[in-house]
């Protein structure tokens, strides 16, 4: 039985009463994706207690704004992920800003991630898995340093040698066919990217 | 959009999307996609971006926050915008949706492992938590059905509990769980989509259960009660707490089980006709009173004397009444009738074999 991975009718039911002002649908959406959340800032950040300011700011938003969510595409876990990294990116940039302002040394690139590791969750999860393994090498490193390291596409392409312009294609070939294998769940059209 | 553009190109956005400009950049090109809601550019940005969040929630792995956070949190929130007012109870269709979309979500974050660990119940001998999926979509998608919206691939005809989840438990053996999953959700998305469109309007009309034509409104929330039962059974058999249903769903499955102390009674074949308990939830703020001569007969309480008032917690009454609590460990404070109300106390667990 095929089963559509955009945001479920039970995903979608607890957004409603987080709408309507159902405090413990926030305890149930902070239980079931806190720890999501946290990893992802986590991840991105390094820095803890960064994460948990990042973790408390997208459940406060969540709360004090639900209109804004969005489900359009996509599951509620993919939506939060999308939250979740542009406020942790954002925190990147500020920092760096002010690290630049007071003349101290750009952060040097780290070890690439492994995204091989992962818990398979469900088909969706598995089908990421399957084109990230098919993506060419360079694409994949120049996805993994954007967006799991925060790098912006010219630190990207620092760090790797390579032009700008290089960089921020390989990027948009590397999400592109991540879009591509996920294309009936995101309700997309056959659109090319590549 | 195209690389005729010269102003965003597909290269832009894919950096947008994960976020990957700098501030200005990042700027420039929001106002661009604000400059033109309506843009293919919007639509792919929205597609990659959602691309990407598919990615961190496929990759990422979960870790545990600081146990303070979840109160620090939740706190947060509270005083950036007041939860809702818990004025009455929800109305039986949503109590139905939420306590169904509660189970499906917790269903979804079981492990491969927790399928096959054994459930407590002394009923359900023998049964795994695969089994109890099973059983809680048998009866959702009876639910469906007798709504009229049958769920497509769900061939039990039978109303009769027992005999309906025998045959569901037959035709799920060694299937993927996720088909006990997916049965449930349908129905519970189909039945849902009925009972809302028909509304409060025609809660009263009956539809066909276990004992006969039952008022829709009493269907959706014993469906409801007996999901929060069997989800809690999950949690047990894969170490999870126990999670009480929202306030506003607790008062209203409180109301009927009060309603239905009477029947309890009268299947023991004790009847006390005229007589009124009352009961008081502290942990909800209400209180009824009961006519234990009177199926249903449940009224706000009011300030006159009754044969007994019982003070206790209504998610424990609840949990007594399905058989998941000894009725031995219901605390409750009583004033007047002691033993008449020892006599509903002791009858409570009845209801999962009426």
């Amino acid at each position: 039985m095929h089963r559509r991975h955009e945001a479920s009718w039970a995903e979608r039911t607890l957004v409603e009463r987080l709408s309507g002002g159902d405090e413990s649908a926030l305890a149930e959406l902070y239980d079931r994706y806190g720890a999501f959340v946290y990893g992802l800032a986590v991840r991105t950040l390094v820095d803890r207690q960064a994460a948990e300011d990042i973790t408390q700011e997208v459940f406060v938003s969540l709360w004090v704004r639900p209109e804004r969510i969005q489900l359009g595409r996509g599951t509620l876990r993919g939506y939060l992920g999308t939250l979740t990294h542009r406020r942790a990116v954002e925190l990147i940039r500020r920092e760096e800003a002010r690290k630049r302002r007071e003349g101290r040394v750009a952060r040097e690139a780290s070890h690439v991630p492994d995204t091989a590791d992962a818990v398979i969750r469900s088909d969706t999860t598995g089908r990421v898995h399957a084109a990230l393994a098919r993506l060419p090498a360079p694409q994949r490193e120049a996805l993994e340093l954007a967006y799991f390291q925060g790098y912006t596409y010219r630190q990207v392409a620092d760090v790797l040698g390579i032009p700008e312009g290089t960089a921020k294609s390989r990027m948009r070939l590397a999400l592109a066919r991540i879009a591509e294998a996920l294309r009936p769940e995101l309700n997309e059209r056959s659109e090319r990217w590549t | 959009m195209n690389d005729d553009d010269p102003e965003v190109t597909l290269d832009d956005l894919a950096a947008y999307a994960l976020d990957a400009h700098d501030a200005d950049e990042g700027a420039a090109v929001a106002a661009h996609l604000a400059s033109d809601p309506d843009a293919d550019a919007v639509r792919h940005e929205q597609a990659l971006r959602a691309a990407a969040g598919e990615l961190a929630a496929a990759i990422v792995e979960d870790v545990p926050p600081p146990p303070g956070l979840r109160l620090q949190v939740l706190a947060a929130a509270r005083r950036r915008r007041p939860p809702a007012e818990l004025v009455a109870g929800s109305s039986p269709i949503d109590v139905h949706r939420i306590e169904l979309s509660r189970a499906i979500l917790l269903l979804h974050d079981l492990a491969p492992e927790d399928w096959a660990r054994p459930v407590d119940p002394p009923e359900m001998a023998g049964w795994t938590v695969h089994d109890v999926v099973v059983h809680m979509a048998t009866n959702e998608a009876l639910l469906a059905a007798q709504l009229g919206v049958p769920v497509p691939g769900v061939p039990e005809a039978t109303v009769d509990n027992e005999r309906r989840t025998a045959q569901a438990r037959s035709r799920h053996a060694g299937r993927p769980p996720a088909l006990a999953i997916a049965e449930l959700e349908a129905s519970a998305e189909a039945a849902d989509a009925v009972a809302a469109a028909r509304g409060e309007a025609r809660l009263d009309e009956p539809i066909g259960w276990w004992n006969g034509p039952t008022a829709t409104r009493v269907v959706l929330v014993l469906r409801a009660f007996e999901t929060w039962t069997h989800a809690d059974d999950v949690r047990r058999a894969v170490g999870a707490a126990m999670v009480a249903p929202p306030p506003a769903s607790n008062v209203t499955m409180a109301h009927l089980a009060c309603g239905i102390v009477p029947r309890l009674l009268a299947a023991r074949g004790a009847h006390h006709p005229g007589r009124i308990v009352r009961f008081r939830f502290p942990d909800l703020g209400a209180a009824w009173d009961v006519d234990l001569g009177v199926v249903g007969g449940v009224r706000p309480a009011g300030d006159h004397p009754v044969d007994a008032e019982v003070v206790t917690d209504a998610v424990a009454l609840c949990r007594g009444m399905a058989a998941r609590l000894p009725v031995g460990d219901l605390d409750r404070t009583v004033v007047g009738d002691r033993r008449l109300v020892d006599e509903i106390v002791a009858a409570l667990p009845d209801l999962a074999v009426l």
